[in-house]
């Protein structure tokens, strides 16, 4: 019962996050919900769930969006082998862990998108979509998941660091 | 040292071999009726979702925007575009009468056009690309190309890629957006640009040409690929010095492009792009002459 749930989860947060999310916009840019909380959740209950989340997670938003399938789990894979490096670093807290998962993962994740961009058009103006568009998004997603991380935190029962 | 997990590995490998795999299905266009089947399903509750967020989104981007609160209240922007667009309308009315009679049967065909209403369902993820999605698709009869408009009729883009039941249009602050424009009252051509931050530039007005802020551009026409006289944003600022060929022009864009919830798609405007004769028509007319000549020569 536990993978179904987990799949219309991520799911929902799929469809949030195309429809929704890009609304709330603050410093001019919306927040990933989607990759926020991928971080969070395999940070608090461990790697493995991304195994399927995450290029499930992709593929919906590929679907869903403008952005192709390919390149949208292009972007979100990182997330998982960041999870996953936090076994190998366990003495640093998770919490701690979670957000610099959530600054890495939303830069990965721009990067990724934004060498798409680069390939599919006339080009972009790097510095410009640094400045303007990713240190916004790495600011306001670190924001969302102090939030995130802790609602995930306190409704587990058994978290990752629990176990360890 | 780390060590990644064998598990790990095999499905960095897997992630890896998806992505190519996807990449593949979208090039040979196998993807499209995923996508179409998806966006029929899944768009009606996109559409609700949004909806549903956009009064605490609003108000979020009222908090994020407290100092000019006062006077862009939704309400105010709404009638002032209308207004501009009316306002727009009624000098080319004007300048075209004045002008040239035969541009009257053009203005009384856009009373014929025929406009598909349609609702934002998505916008671009990236904050890469000003692109937002629309739930009106092919089956509506909407094609790349079609130029789209807000309430107020003026442009807010291009429809770029088209679904079954959706599309995704191209905002004409997109950094890839070109839409060839007048000033309306000196009647100068430029190009509108955007830019990463979601800015208008017209390029190309010559420096001597008196452009002051508050001024409408208004598309051109010119090249086929949008109607004449769509109104699309009022001078912001302009800068450049004498030495300089062109002016720097930013516009302010005439439709709400941050808070679109329903747009309209002129669907009776097919884009017809007009090119140059091409060089091979160009040389086989120059042939022909030639031996024309050649023939008629004692």
């Amino acid at each position: 019962m536990r993978w179904p749930l987990l799949i219309a989860a991520v799911l929902g947060l799929v469809l949030l996050q195309t429809s929704a999310a890009p609304a709330f916009s603050i410093f001019g840019v919306g927040p990933n919900l989607l990759l926020v909380v991928l971080c969070c959740w395999l940070v608090v209950r461990g790697a493995d769930d991304g195994f399927i989340l995450v290029p499930l997670a992709g593929i919906g938003v590929g679907l869903l969006s403008f952005q192709g399938m390919a390149e949208s789990v292009a972007a979100l894979a990182p997330i998982v082998i960041g999870a996953a490096l936090w076994t190998q670093f366990r003495h640093v807290h998770p919490f701690a862990w979670a957000l610099a998962l959530v600054a890495a993962a939303t830069i990965l994740h721009f990067l990724a998108l934004a060498v798409a961009v680069q390939l599919e058009t006339t080009g972009i103006n790097w510095l410009e979509a640094l400045r303007d568009v990713l240190l916004p998004t790495v600011l306001l997603n670190v924001i969302l998941g102090v939030v995130i991380y802790w609602l995930i935190r306190l409704s587990s029962r058994r978290p990752l660091s629990a176990r360890a | 040292m780390l060590v990644l997990g064998s598990r790990l590995g095999q499905w960095a490998v897997g992630v890896i071999l998806l992505i190519a795999l996807l990449a593949g299905l979208a090039a040979a266009g196998v993807a499209a009726p995923i996508e179409d089947a998806a966006s029929t399903v899944f768009g009606p509750i996109q559409r609700g979702l949004r909806q549903g967020a956009e009064p605490v989104a609003n108000l979020l981007s009222d908090i994020d925007e407290f100092d000019r609160l006062d006077d862009e209240n939704r309400a105010l922007r709404n009638r002032i575009e209308q207004l501009e667009s009316e306002n727009a309308r009624l000098r080319e009315e004007q300048i075209q009468v004045r002008g040239r009679q035969e541009l009257v049967q053009v203005q009384e065909d856009q009373a014929d056009e025929i406009f598909v209403t349609s609702s934002v369902i998505t916008r671009d993820l990236s904050g890469l690309r000003n692109i937002i999605g629309i739930d009106r698709g092919s089956d509506a009869g909407v094609v790349v190309g079609m130029p789209v408009v807000a309430g107020g009729g003026t442009l807010v883009g291009v429809i770029i890629d088209v679904r079954g039941n959706s599309s995704f249009v191209r905002l004409i602050t997109d950094p890839e957006s070109s839409v060839r424009v007048l000033h309306q009252l000196s009647r100068s051509e430029g190009i509108v640009s955007g830019d990463t931050l979601g800015n208008l530039n017209v390029a190309f007005i010559p420096q001597a040409t008196d452009v002051q802020p508050g001024q409408l551009f208004v598309s051109s026409g010119f090249g086929g690929l949008l109607p004449k006289g769509i109104p699309v944003g009022r001078v912001s600022s302009t800068s450049g010095t004498a030495q300089d060929v062109f002016k720097s022009i930013r516009l302010q864009p005439l439709a709400p492009l941050n808070q679109l919830e329903t747009v309209l798609v002129q669907v009776t405007f097919t884009p017809e792009p007009v090119g140059l004769p091409n060089a091979d028509a160009k040389a086989a007319a120059a042939k022909e002459d030639a031996e024309g000549e050649e023939t008629a020569a004692p």
